[in-house]
């Protein structure tokens, strides 16, 4: 067997003093007494949420929970495309398309589910949406369910969110126009 | 045979072809909206615009309607043509709805193909687009959208040409011009959704599959329509182990580029009531448990009945290969006579074009393997009292006869199926198999072609092809067991057993199957040998 050069660094002798880390720990502890006593003497500054009780507001172009937007008579907007169901890199939209009883209107998802367990919040189906049918402005990180089941939304969930921001603070979205040849 | 010159290269082409086929025997496309193959010269849609050389110098001719001809010389990728087809490209799209989201065509689309290749990308149109009508009902099974058509005449020209049923007609003048039915009529013959598959937009859409599912989300595989004794060639497109349609696969020797509407349905029966698990008396039981009782039954027989008391009925629904394997194993085990054809036929409509009256597949497969396919003398084997057990393989059995043999003497049955019908429910011992779609196996039509299928899905349930059930079915009783482990092995048999196969293999059949009439030399030949 081939012999390994190693070179040994003797480790340093530690003085008693210098085993004790006394020194070290007093620093530590000054700096956390620091921030303490900053904290005490002026409590509003704190930055730190009385969480569930105080939500934090995202700033605009957060990718929080999806909705579907709504015509103006409050029907789903969305035309059962399946763009962002083919896009989606985690496979969590299903949708089942009708025929609308409408012919300017055509096909609608009869179903629309989004499983956000699954979900990885890419944005890529707001991206891919050629209606505008889908955003992820709504602000909500919290989600949370007791049941698997309850994590998959249906259509009818999804129409019913709000967004949080005006339309001017959308970030623009998708694919610079093409040159003109 | 003509040698033309494309892009400055020369090709040899076969003779009395126009230049769109000539420069597609040599790999080159041209783009084309309104030629078809199967369909007369139109040349309305000016897509298919190329330079031609000529004695007045170079000119723009269409490729559809220019023959291929000695000497001629053609650009086919020069700028001018390039622009001549965005050119013609932003005149079709002119009031084109552009409503791709909801159109079942999107992703197999000639406008979206051809737009990406030569599209303008801008609109240099200043009025608004013209409103036609959308979502017209014009046919059982065809949907149309006046706006998205481009008015190519494809679907026109299949009523006048092909089926002779002159319901489709392009009305109007100019930019009014539209598709429709004549009045009071449905575009509603038996051939009627082929215009969905001929039309190069969304114009024509199959009521069918309509929004059923977005087409880039389909598989596709190559198989035969198993919906009569035609055999016409389809490709089987599915997901996720459902079937989603059928669309006619060109072969020129049995369906050209057709298909008929009822064999176009006929993908339904494979999505429904599929037999997945083994079944004693109707009740679902372990594989191997009715395996195991099944051989039983088939040893017990022997040893107290004797081998005349066994039969088996083939198959013209299975494929070629469970038929050779049943016939062959039990040949070995009871003697060549005890395999019978079906007890009856399965008549429907027909016509002189692509509809047979006999509505099973493989009925020549079962006349090729040299079982009677005569019901009557069929019918006198299951009258014979002496039957104490009787081997089925894959059978819808409506008829009375079996109701009868069921009646008057009860010998026990074994049934291998794919369907869950009443003879599943009724029999001793069922078993599943594949259907076609689920394995690789080849049919023979009314016309002699031997004709392959690939596996499309998955087999549901426990469900084995046919040969592989009755090898495992028989093997008890089999001196040598022969070992087939895919459809190759039972090939391997079927050439050493079969004359007409010799020096065949399944994946050396042609795609567009093998005639087993014997070809001109042939007859020739045997001719000349009957003379001496």
């Amino acid at each position: 067997m081939k012999e390994v050069q190693v070179k040994k660094i003797p480790r340093e002798k530690l003085n008693f003093w210098e085993e004790t880390y006394l020194l070290p720990i007093f620093q530590g502890m000054s700096l956390t007494l620091k921030h303490l006593l900053k904290n005490i003497s002026n409590t509003e500054q704190m930055p730190v949420l009385d969480y569930p009780l105080e939500k934090k507001t995202m700033p605009p172009g957060y990718r929080g929970k999806h909705r579907l937007t709504q015509r103006d008579d409050g029907t789903v907007k969305c035309v059962a495309c399946m763009m962002c169901a083919t896009v989606c890199p985690a496979l969590c939209i299903h949708i089942e398309a009708a025929e609308h009883e409408n012919p300017a209107i055509e096909k609608f998802p009869q179903v629309f589910d989004i499983d956000l367990l699954r979900c990885v919040y890419c944005g890529y189906c707001v991206e891919a949406c050629p209606c505008d049918a889908i955003r992820m402005d709504s602000g909500v990180y919290t989600i949370f369910a007791s049941k698997r089941e309850d994590f998959v939304v249906h259509k009818e969930q999804l129409l019913n969110m709000q967004a949080q921001y005006p339309e001017t603070a959308r970030p623009k979205q998708g694919m610079p126009p093409l040159p003109n040849p | 045979m003509p040698k033309i010159i494309i892009d400055a290269v020369e090709y040899e082409v076969e003779a009395g072809q126009n230049l769109i086929q000539a420069a597609a025997s040599v790999g080159i496309t041209i783009p084309h909206y309104c030629y078809h193959p199967g369909l007369s010269v139109s040349g309305n849609c000016r897509m298919c615009l190329v330079e031609v050389k000529g004695p007045r110098g170079v000119m723009a001719q269409i490729a559809c309607s220019t023959p291929a001809t000695e000497g001629l010389e053609v650009m086919v990728n020069t700028d001018t043509v390039k622009k001549m087809r965005q050119g013609v490209m932003e005149f079709l799209l002119l009031n084109h709805p552009i409503d791709c989201p909801i159109c079942d065509q999107a992703g197999e689309c000639g406008l979206q193909d051809y737009y990406m290749d030569y599209g303008l990308y801008t609109n240099r149109s200043t009025v608004p687009k013209v409103k036609k009508n959308k979502v017209v009902d014009v046919g059982p099974l065809v949907m149309l959208d006046q706006e998205r058509c481009i008015l190519c005449s494809r679907c026109v020209r299949f009523c006048d040409e092909v089926t002779h049923s002159n319901e489709l007609v392009i009305a109007g003048r100019g930019e009014k011009c539209r598709i429709q039915t004549f009045p009071g009529k449905q575009l509603d013959n038996p051939y009627s959704a082929n215009v969905v598959d001929i039309c190069p937009v969304g114009a024509l859409t199959s009521k069918d599959f309509r929004f059923k599912k977005r087409v880039w989300f389909l598989s596709t595989a190559k198989s035969v329509c198993t919906g009569c004794s035609k055999g016409c060639n389809i490709y089987l497109d599915h997901e996720k182990g459902q079937v989603y349609r059928y669309r006619p696969r060109h072969n020129a020797a049995v369906n050209d580029y057709w298909i008929c509407d009822e064999g176009r349905l006929s993908y339904k029966v494979l999505n429904e009531n599929c037999l997945q698990e083994a079944l004693i008396h109707g009740e679902a039981h372990p594989y191997s448990t009715v395996l195991e009782r099944a051989q039983a039954a088939i040893a017990h027989t022997l040893e107290k009945h004797g081998k005349v008391a066994i039969g088996a009925l083939a198959s013209p629904h299975a494929s070629l290969e469970d038929n050779f394997v049943l016939q062959d194993l039990l040949g070995q085990v009871l003697g060549p006579d005890q395999v019978w054809g079906p007890a009856h036929q399965e008549l429907g409509s027909s016509d002189d074009f692509l509809r047979q009256a006999d509505k099973t597949p493989n009925r020549a497969g079962l006349a090729f393997l040299g079982i009677s396919t005569d019901p009557e003398a069929t019918q006198k084997q299951l009258a014979n009292p002496e039957l104490k057990l009787l081997i089925i393989l894959e059978n819808n059995c409506e008829e009375a006869a079996f109701d009868q043999l069921l009646q008057t003497h009860r010998p026990t049955l074994i049934y291998l199926g794919s369907k869950q019908n009443r003879l599943a429910q009724k029999a001793d011992y069922t078993l599943p198999i594949t259907n076609h779609a689920e394995q690789y196996g080849s049919y023979v039509n009314s016309e002699q072609r031997l004709q392959k299928v690939y596996r499309a899905l998955l087999p549901s349930g426990d469900a084995q092809p046919g040969w592989q059930a009755l090898l495992s079915l028989l093997k008890p009783q089999l001196k040598a067991t022969p070992s087939y482990s895919d459809v190759e092995d039972v090939w391997g048999q079927l050439r050493e057993k079969i004359p007409a196969l010799k020096g065949l293999s399944f994946y050396e059949l042609p795609e567009d199957g093998l005639s087993l009439l014997p070809t001109e030399t042939e007859v020739l030949v045997a001719e000349e040998v009957g003379n001496v």
